[in-house]
């Protein structure tokens, strides 16, 4: 039971006395965080060696991923040419990668592999990185001009209306600005609570459960596979939906 | 307030684990039993495959009985738990396990509700084509399976909550932890309905219309994932009482303060989570009508639930406000 | 009918306790500022139900619409978008409710 929350955290940089800013680095997370880099870096490499006409057992599982995440980029954002969809691709397609290997690293059953994804912090980052993008697009399809009106609310662009219409829908703004930049902040905090609360709702579940029936070790197990795999599937697909989405919203 | 250790000990036990498997068996029988009835209906219409349909009943009632049984495993905790002290219990443990009680019994009555209407609407759809069963069953379960996770957001609180709780007995953290568990708990309850809806939603639409099979399932976990935004914030406000409460105003008021924060955005998120839902689930439907418009019909529903999630995030400003500014 | 000096007496024992009162850790005016808090919390919540089934249901039936006549998703949106407004307009009301005694009563 004491195994739940305890991190391994530097508070001063290695062999000194400087302090590290914001209360220290989780040191597992930042491990962890980059072996799953390395890995998929490694898989990458080996991945693209070869390539032959006839493909091999691997070409064929890299040109299906390829093939499906390009269809869903595709269809999402309907840009018009498939040139500008596809500059979207790599970005969501290894940040699925990414996090769905994030999520599976917590099988490996030792203290050293544990989720990034069950560290606020490394949640917090990609969903800050998904809405900066988002916000980069909106910028650059619209201008800052535009973006800001769509800041301003419904109500401030009626090309149609005067007199008191016009200045009631011009007032509406001092309340629909903060709204809307307090709905944008709520946005970075939903996409990444929901995969963060997953996950270490996920491994809660199965330490409680193994210690109120250790005895009957098979449910433990059974468990420890439906949220590590089906559930960790299902949020690293979410959060990338979700990112996809929301710079499909941003560039309309 | 001057109570022996072991009487709030008690107290706490049969407070937290009644109020966690009361609340937490409603939803569950509830969702369970509809599913039944529309199981039922389906076979009054197709007689001829009723043991095929009793089994997909029957699959999508274990599943759903998923949230129940998250709350049956923390009442049987909160039953079983013993701090390491036992003299130095106090009012706050008592408020610790009632909190993890209601945490988990609100948060699990939605999704138990939830569950019931992918598993009956799979049943439907069955009726109507019994070729279909696989994918019906499929996103049946990945429905189901996503509209626990309120509960399991639920199930984090209420765990913190029985496992950090201080000793001794003050107005203001029995306050914070009854209110921690009461955001978490509430908030979860709409989210839970509401992305309930939106599985059943998607099953009904997969039913009648099975070609869109990809394209609705991915409307659905997109709009399960929005629906679940109110319980989120529930969790943060919570987590926020829980570790990074300042100084409370003491006595009463800081337990006005901070059980003014829950209800706000406890009660706060079920509207907007079960509005959420009900949007979600015709978006499902309409994807799996007109799979060639799922982008415009996608961008509708999300247009749609930010706005009805505007009031949750109004609920959400008072919180912090009540936390934060008030004091 | 009470006789005036008998209520004279038993406010003036009134005014008396209210000290002992405060001793114990409630005066009415923590009382008072109490009620507010919560108040204000049931208000934003309780208030926030209604606006947000509503809103929800009023963008369902606007996808279902859309689904059957997509060529129609301008006009449907904005209708949408107006039909949520007046909706949204209780949720407001609850707003403004919940930060005035949050913050002129309290």
């Amino acid at each position: 039971m004491e195994s739940i929350g305890e991190r391994l955290i530097w508070y001063y940089v290695p062999f000194t006395d400087i302090p590290i800013p914001l209360g220290g680095v989780n040191i597992l997370t930042v491990f962890n965080a980059t072996l799953v880099m390395v890995v998929l870096l490694v898989l990458a490499r080996l991945a693209v060696r070869k390539f032959a006409m006839v493909p091999s057992r691997g070409q064929l599982a890299i040109e299906l991923y390829t093939g499906i995440f390009d269809n869903l980029v595709t269809s999402s954002l309907e840009l018009e040419s498939r040139e500008k969809n596809r500059r979207f691709f790599p970005l969501i397609g290894t940040l699925f990668l990414y996090l769905i290997l994030s999520n599976f690293i917590g099988f490996v059953p030792t203290h050293f592999f544990e989720e990034p994804t069950a560290d606020i912090n490394c949640t917090l980052g990609l969903g800050l990185l998904g809405m900066f993008i988002a916000t980069w697009c909106a910028i650059k399809t619209k201008g800052m001009g535009g973006y800001v009106e769509e800041l301003l609310g419904p109500m401030w662009d009626q090309p149609d209306a005067t007199g008191a219409a016009k200045i009631a829908g011009k007032l509406s703004a001092i309340f629909f600005f903060p709204l809307n930049i307090i709905g944008e902040l709520a946005k970075v905090v939903s996409i990444s609570f929901r995969l963060f609360g997953n996950i270490v709702g996920g491994s809660i579940i199965i330490i409680v459960v193994s210690n109120l029936v250790y005895h009957f070790s098979l449910l433990a197990v059974g468990l420890d596979l439906f949220f590590i795999f089906f559930v960790g599937t299902v949020q690293a697909f979410v959060f990338t939906m979700l990112t996809l989405t929301y710079i499909a919203v941003a560039i309309k | 307030m001057d109570l022996e250790p072991h009487t709030w000990l008690i107290l706490g036990k049969l407070a937290g684990a009644g109020v966690a498997l009361g609340f937490g068996g409603i939803g569950a029988a509830i969702g369970m039993g509809n599913a039944a009835g529309m199981a039922n209906h389906a076979i009054m219409r197709q007689p001829k495959v009723q043991r095929e349909m009793l089994r997909t009943m029957l699959i999508g009632q274990a599943v759903g009985e998923g949230a129940a049984v998250f709350a049956l495993v923390i009442g049987l905790f909160i039953i079983v738990v013993s701090p390491a002290n036992l003299d130095l219990i106090g009012g706050n443990y008592f408020a610790a396990l009632l909190g993890a009680g209601l945490s988990i019994g609100f948060g699990t009555f939605g999704s138990g509700l939830g569950c019931g209407w992918p598993a009956g609407n799979a049943c439907a759809g069955f009726a109507r084509n019994p070729a279909r069963s696989p994918k019906l069953t499929q996103s049946m379960i990945i429905g189901q399976a996503v509209a626990q996770s309120p509960s399991i957001f639920a199930l984090v609180v209420s765990l913190i909550l029985i496992l950090t709780a201080k000793n001794g007995t003050d107005l203001p953290t029995m306050g914070i932890y009854i209110s921690a568990g009461l955001a978490m708990g509430v908030s979860a309850l709409g989210s839970g309905i509401g992305s309930g809806q939106t599985a059943g939603g998607a099953v009904d639409g997969i039913g009648r219309w099975p070609l869109a099979y990809g394209v609705t399932l991915r409307t659905m976990l997109i709009g399960q994932a929005v629906c679940e935004t109110p319980a989120i914030f529930g969790m943060l406000v919570a987590f926020i009482m829980m570790f990074a409460m300042g100084d409370l105003n003491p006595g009463l008021l800081g337990f006005a303060q901070v059980f003014g924060a829950a209800i706000a955005v406890g009660f706060g998120g079920v509207g907007p989570g079960i509005g959420s839902g009900l949007t979600a689930a015709k978006g499902c439907a309409a994807t799996a009508l007109r799979p060639d418009k799922d982008a415009l019909i996608l961008r509708t529903m999300l247009i749609g639930q930010a706005v009805s999630q505007s009031t949750a995030i109004y609920a959400l400003i008072i919180a912090l406000a009540l936390l934060y500014v008030v004091g | 009918m009470m006789d005036p000096t008998t209520l004279l007496t038993l406010m003036n024992a009134a005014v008396a306790q209210a000290p002992e009162a405060a001793e114990a850790g409630i005066s009415g005016a923590a009382l008072i500022k109490a009620g507010a808090l919560i108040g204000a919390g049931i208000c934003m919540g309780f208030g926030a139900i209604g606006p947000g089934i509503g809103e929800g249901f009023a963008a369902g039936k606007a996808c279902e619409a859309i689904g059957r006549t997509p060529q129609e998703a301008g006009l449907l949106t904005r209708t949408m978008l107006i039909g949520q407004a007046v909706s949204e307009s209780t949720g407001i009301y609850s707003l403004v409710i919940a930060l005035l005694m949050l913050f002129v009563i309290g």
